[in-house]
């Protein structure tokens, strides 16, 4: 949450670790590394914008 | 309750002998180069402590800006005012002034990661409502321009309510003489201007701290803020529970109050990153492409793999000549000494053979350590550990342990004892004592004596198709230490240290060039934890070891050396006399260390070793061994009559030769495989111990990991020599 991990943000899904896991995203230019399990905790809206 | 830190820089530590106009809190998110600025502002002008009652070093430096005094402080780096650990809540208390012995600083100066100024703004906006001067210097600007990006900075400053913003490179130096300007002015800088960003939350905060008037310290609408929002945030007036409580439900309802604030500053850094930071051109630099490349998984492991490789054989090729530099200087000044004192008396003996021999069996890992840990720092800064993290994070997991644990556990391959303290990084107290538990098993500096000396002499020095037998073995002891340590940790974790998984969210660093200072005063700082903890443990024990071999004195073996003297000096002339008499008097310091202390020790506890094919002389070194390594190869030398200093070529044929009562000899293959089993796995080193139960406040865990190292080193000799035997 204190990373800006709030309701409305604009996240870029950037890649997945060896073995799928983190995953990798960037959210208003930082980068951030996800576990798996709390990235699921989280509802995405694809915007169909690529990048 | 701890003592209070010291309260002032102490004048000897300083080079002005002025006192400082003012604090400045140096603040910042975590990897945003805060301590890079620092570094350049303070220079050697730094103090390290501890704050009282917990791990966290404080570092307070001082800067000389035009003629003007400030005294630093380099703050853990946190990403808000809510702490998140215990580093971060020592941020929080020092910048409210709440922390026994450090000034409440006067002004702020806020280190943000300019590539990553969504996360910094959060932080950014609290500190503006701080009601102090601060000033923001955003960091990584050359990073920010290579991936195109542009920052209005006018902006920036308007929305920041007047905060002054100063762009640099902290590796570089670009933007400090702007920088370093406005820090001599710092405190004639008005306060950011206020802007009610949460009315309900400010009123509340307000009306509590009128309430509260009188009956504690006086409180800033901020702490009141922060205590509303913060469920662990300590009563810092007595009785106020109720009034906390009421306002929260009234504020946040069912809503988690650290949500709350999370939705709304967010808000607000979505609408400002708007205005501030425009994408630019969208042209991508060739660097930034080789960058994006590289953290893919599969180069990134690639390129990973490369890089530990060229730097373990870094390390083996560079510190093996200095190494040997260092041993031949301290023998070269063992001599000396020996020729300057009375022969033959125990100051000689204590000078000589404990206390230089000692001194010299720490200083000639220091190669090694340095070596090891200035690529370990260089990475560590580039962000590139970071991203290792990241990539090896399933993997760790899989066997209990955390993404994290990398640069602890790369360390320990240098000496645990540093890395044992780096582990604070690790947030889960789960995951962290499974790294401290594996830490020792990593082939640490002090194993290597021994593994040369017993590879060197029993390993045969052939190739098998392109492979060379010694170096394989040498890569089989590694590989088993690296197993023991992931046993351990998955058993660990599977049993004792059994519990979820927590969050783990981390934020990516940049890459970006080494900032040569930073990795510099980092060396500096685990050299003197080395040097420091290690080595005064080492060289303990080294003249304690010295005096169970040298008590008691034998006047039967002073006789029988004279003897033998006075006879090969009637029989004997010439450089025939010198070798006889060299003998002689290994052969007497041998005899002598059989009925010394250790010796007595060794022939005490040889029933138990037998089984693992030792007999008495192996015993007594290893136990003089157990509270520090570095010492075996010494007594060894003793024991077998060689002396101390002999090569190894004479050592090595010593132990060949030697055998049991029976005629068998000690040194067989399987008994000499059984050995390196055993210190590959057991913990023989006092400093490890020391920092464990330090690291993790109790007596159960250094214990644990003695016993249970011990045993598994005992029972891994036991069964390879049985094997081996049958």
């Amino acid at each position: 949450m204190v990373l800006g991990l709030v309701e409305g943000a604009e996240i870029v899904f950037l890649r997945r670790s060896l073995g799928g896991d983190p995953l990798e995203i960037r959210i208003y230019g930082a980068a951030i590394s996800l576990r798996d399990e709390q990235a699921r905790r989280f509802k995405v809206v694809s915007n169909g914008r690529a990048g | 309750m701890a003592a209070p830190a010291e309260t002032a820089v102490p004048l000897s530590r300083i080079a002005v002998n002025r006192k400082a106009v003012a604090t400045v809190a140096v603040v910042g998110n975590p990897n945003a180069g805060k301590s890079s600025v620092f570094n350049r502002l303070t220079g050697l002008r730094q103090h390290v402590a501890n704050y009282p009652g917990v791990t966290v070093e404080r570092r307070i430096g001082r800067g000389i800006f035009g003629g003007v005094s400030l005294d630093l402080i380099d703050l853990p780096g946190t990403y808000s005012l809510s702490p998140a650990s215990t580093d971060e809540k020592i941020a929080v208390d020092v910048l409210f002034g709440r922390v026994a012995g450090t000034p409440k600083p006067d002004a702020i100066l806020a280190v943000i990661d300019s590539t990553r100024l969504y996360q910094g703004l959060y932080l950014l906006q609290q500190l503006t409502e701080l009601g102090r001067p601060m000033i923001v210097a955003l960091t990584m600007i050359d990073a920010a321009e290579r991936d195109g990006r542009k920052i209005d900075f006018k902006a920036l400053e308007d929305a920041l309510g007047g905060a002054p913003v100063y762009p640099i490179v902290a590796t570089s130096g670009r933007g400090f003489p702007a920088l370093n300007a406005a820090l001599a002015k710092i405190l004639a800088v008005p306060p950011p201007r206020a802007t009610a960003h949460w009315p309900e939350l400010e009123r509340a905060a307000e009306a509590l701290v009128t309430r509260w008037r009188g009956r504690g310290p006086d409180l800033h609408r901020v702490e009141a803020e922060r205590l509303l929002i913060d469920a662990s945030a300590p009563a810092l007036i007595p009785q106020t529970g109720t009034d906390i409580a009421a306002a929260r439900a009234e504020l946040f309802g069912a809503e988690p109050p650290l949500a709350a604030e999370a939705r709304r500053r967010y808000a607000w850094v979505r609408d400002t990153l708007a205005r501030v930071e425009s994408p630019g051109s969208g042209v991508v630099t060739q660097t930034a492409r080789l960058i994006e490349w590289m953290n893919r998984p599969w180069p990134g492991t690639a390129a990973l793999i490369v890089l530990m490789f060229l730097v373990f054989q870094a390390v083996f090729a560079w510190a093996t000549p200095l190494m040997e530099l260092i041993d031949a200087g301290f023998g070269s000044l063992g001599s000396l000494v020996a020729a300057v004192l009375p022969d033959g008396t125990w100051i000689e003996s204590l000078i000589v053979k404990g206390i230089i021999a000692g001194v010299g069996s720490v200083i000639v890992f220091l190669p090694q350590i340095l070596i090891l840990f200035l690529f370990i720092n260089l990475l560590e800064d580039t962000g590139y550990l970071a991203r290792a993290a990241f990539l090896v994070d399933r993997a760790m997991r899989s066997v209990g342990l955390s993404g994290q644990s990398v640069i602890p556990l790369l360390s320990s391959f240098a000496c645990a004892v540093p890395s044992i303290m780096a582990t604070r990084v690790i947030p889960n107290r789960r995951d962290r004592i499974a790294t401290i538990l594996a830490a020792p098993f990593m082939t640490c500096s002090a194993r290597l004596p021994v593994y040369a000396l017993l590879i060197g002499a029993f390993v045969p020095a052939q190739r098998v198709g392109i492979v060379n037998l010694q170096g394989l073995v040498l890569f089989g002891l590694y590989a088993i230490g690296i197993v023991g340590g992931v046993a351990t940790a998955l058993l660990l974790r599977s049993s004792v240290l059994r519990g979820e998984n927590p969050t783990f969210i981390l934020a990516l660093p940049e890459f970006r060039l080494p900032n040569v200072r930073t990795v510099a005063m980092k060396l500096l700082d685990r050299v003197r934890v080395f040097l420091h903890r290690a080595g005064t443990i080492i060289f303990a024990v080294a003249v304690v070891v010295w005096a169970l071999t040298y008590f008691p004195r034998s006047p039967e073996v002073d006789q029988a050396r004279a003897v033998a003297e006075a006879e090969a000096r009637a029989s004997l002339a010439g450089p025939v006399l010198e070798r006889r008499l060299a003998d002689i008097g290994n052969e007497a310091a041998a005899d002598h260390i059989a009925q010394s202390w250790l010796g007595r020790a060794g022939h005490w506890v040889e029933p138990a070793f037998r089984p693992l094919g030792w007999d008495w002389r192996v015993s007594a070194a290893v136990i003089a061994g157990f509270p520090a390594r570095e010492v075996v190869v010494a007594v060894l030398g003793t024991i077998y009559a060689v002396g101390e200093e002999a090569d190894e070529e004479t050592l090595a044929g010593r132990l060949t030769a030697a055998q049991h009562p029976g005629g068998t000899p000690v040194f067989t293959l399987p008994m000499v495989l059984g050995l390196l089993l055993f210190y590959a796995w057991c913990l023989q080193c006092a400093a490890t111990l020391a920092v464990i139960r330090r690291e993790t406040n109790s007596w159960r865990w250094p214990v644990f990991a003695w016993s249970y190292m011990t045993a598994l080193g005992y029972g891994g000799a036991l069964l390879i020599y049985q094997l081996g035997t049958a």
